[in-house]
C-alpha cells in the first residue's frame, strides 16, 4: 500500500518527465529539475503548462483544477504534485488499493 | 472501437444541420459522437453503427458533458475535433422576454459550447492537433429586430473563436466560426412565404442555402483548411455583402 508521500513522489516523477520532454522538444536546456523548481524558472508558456496538465489529467483521470485547486496557486513542481495527490486522495472510497493500482499502471506506462 | 481518422464531437447532432454535419463526417470515415436533449428518428436509425454514438445530455450540465466525452472516447477512440452546433432560437422583443427564456438560450447557445470547448481542447492539447468549429450565424455580425439574445450568443461565440485561435494555435489546434445565413431548416420553418420571398430577393444568389452546403464548408475547414484559423466564414449567398 502506498502512502500519500509515495503517491506524491510518483506524480512528481511524472511531472519532471513531462517537463523534460517539453523542454527537449523546444530545444531548451534541461536544468536540474526538482520538486522545488518553479515553473517561472523555465521557459514554459501558460499553454505549455495547460498541455502538461492535460497530459497529467489523461494519465491520472482527475483534474484538480476543476474546483479543488486554483491554478494560480501552483508555483513549483511540488505544488502541482500536491494538487494531484489531493485530488486522487479525495476521489477514491478505497484510497490505498485504488491508488496502488493506479500507480502501478502509471509506472508501467512509457511515453 | 478505435477509428483511424478519429472521433468528431458534435453538439446538437440529432437533427437539422447538426445531423447533416454528422452524416458528412461519417461518410468521410470519421467516428461521430453527438448529444442532444431528445432522440430523433435519425439517431435511432444509426444506433447500430459502431462509428456513431448519441446520448441524451443537457450541455449546460458540466459533469454530464465530462461523462459523455469519457464514454465517447471509450467507445469510438481519440477525439480529434469539435463542432459546436447546438443552439436554440430566442425570438422576441427583449423587454418582453421571459428571463427563463433568456437563461435557457444563454445555457444552450453559449455556456454549453464554452464548457464543451474547454473539455475537448484538453484532448486536442494532448494530440497537439485538431480543430474546433463554432456554428455561428449572420445574426452575430448583423443586427435584426427580435433576435437580440440569439445575436448576442452568436457574437460571443465569434469572440471565443478569435481568442481561442490565438490561444491554441501554437499547439496546432485550429478554431473557426461558420456563420450561415438563411437556409432551409427548422429555424426558418415558421417564417411566412412573404418573408422567405423577401429574403431570397435580398440574397444575391437568389435562394436560401442548404444544410448540405453548410456542412460541406464545415468539413472543408476540418479536413482541408490546415492554414485557416481564427476566422468567421460567412455562408449566406451574399446576403450580408
Amino acid at each position: 500500500m502506498l502512502d500519500a508521500q509515495q503517491i506524491k513522489n510518483a506524480i512528481l516523477d511524472s511531472i519532471i518527465q513531462e517537463v523534460a520532454t517539453v523542454l527537449s522538444e523546444k530545444s531548451l536546456p534541461i536544468t536540474d529539475l526538482q520538486s522545488a523548481t518553479a515553473f517561472s524558472e523555465l521557459s514554459l508558456t501558460s499553454l505549455d503548462l495547460a498541455e502538461l496538465i492535460s497530459n497529467l489529467e489523461a494519465r491520472y483521470e482527475v483534474d484538480p483544477f476543476e474546483e479543488l485547486v486554483a491554478i494560480t496557486s501552483v508555483v513549483t513542481f511540488d505544488d502541482l504534485a500536491a494538487a494531484y495527490t489531493l485530488s486522487l486522495s479525495g476521489q477514491s472510497k478505497q484510497p490505498h488499493d485504488a491508488l496502488s493500482e493506479e500507480l502501478k499502471a502509471i509506472k508501467n506506462q512509457t511515453r | 472501437m478505435e477509428n483511424k481518422k478519429g472521433t468528431i464531437v458534435i453538439s446538437g447532432g440529432s437533427r437539422g444541420l447538426g445531423f447533416e454535419i454528422a452524416s458528412q463526417f461519417l461518410e468521410q470515415g470519421y467516428a461521430v459522437a453527438t448529444f442532444s436533449r431528445g432522440s430523433t428518428e435519425h439517431v435511432t436509425a444509426l444506433a447500430d453503427d459502431p462509428r456513431f454514438f448519441w446520448k441524451s445530455v443537457d450541455g449546460s450540465d458540466y459533469q454530464a458533458l465530462i461523462e459523455f466525452l469519457k464514454e465517447a472516447q471509450q467507445r469510438l477512440g481519440n477525439i480529434v475535433g469539435l463542432v459546436n452546433n447546438a443552439a436554440i432560437g430566442a425570438d422576441g422583443v427583449l423587454s418582453t422576454m421571459r428571463t427563463s427564456d433568456i437563461d435557457r438560450a444563454l445555457d444552450v447557445n453559449l455556456k454549453a459550447q464554452i464548457y464543451l470547448s474547454k473539455l475537448v481542447s484538453k484532448k486536442l492539447l494532448q494530440n497537439r492537433d485538431g480543430f474546433i468549429i463554432n456554428i455561428s450565424s449572420i445574426m452575430g455580425v448583423r443586427g435584426l429586430p427580435g433576435v437580440s439574445i440569439y445575436s448576442a450568443t452568436k457574437a460571443a461565440m465569434d469572440g471565443m473563436t478569435r481568442s481561442l485561435a490565438k490561444e491554441l494555435g501554437r499547439k496546432g489546434i485550429r478554431v473557426n466560426s461558420v456563420s450561415p445565413g438563411y437556409f432551409a431548416s427548422d429555424m426558418v420553418k415558421d417564417l411566412s412565404d412573404d418573408i422567405l420571398v423577401k429574403i431570397e430577393r435580398r440574397t444575391p444568389l437568389g435562394r436560401l442555402g442548404t444544410q448540405s452546403e453548410i456542412a460541406k464548408l464545415v468539413l472543408f475547414l476540418a479536413t482541408e483548411g490546415h492554414f485557416i484559423t481564427g476566422q468567421n466564414i460567412v455562408i449566406d449567398g451574399g446576403f450580408t455583402c
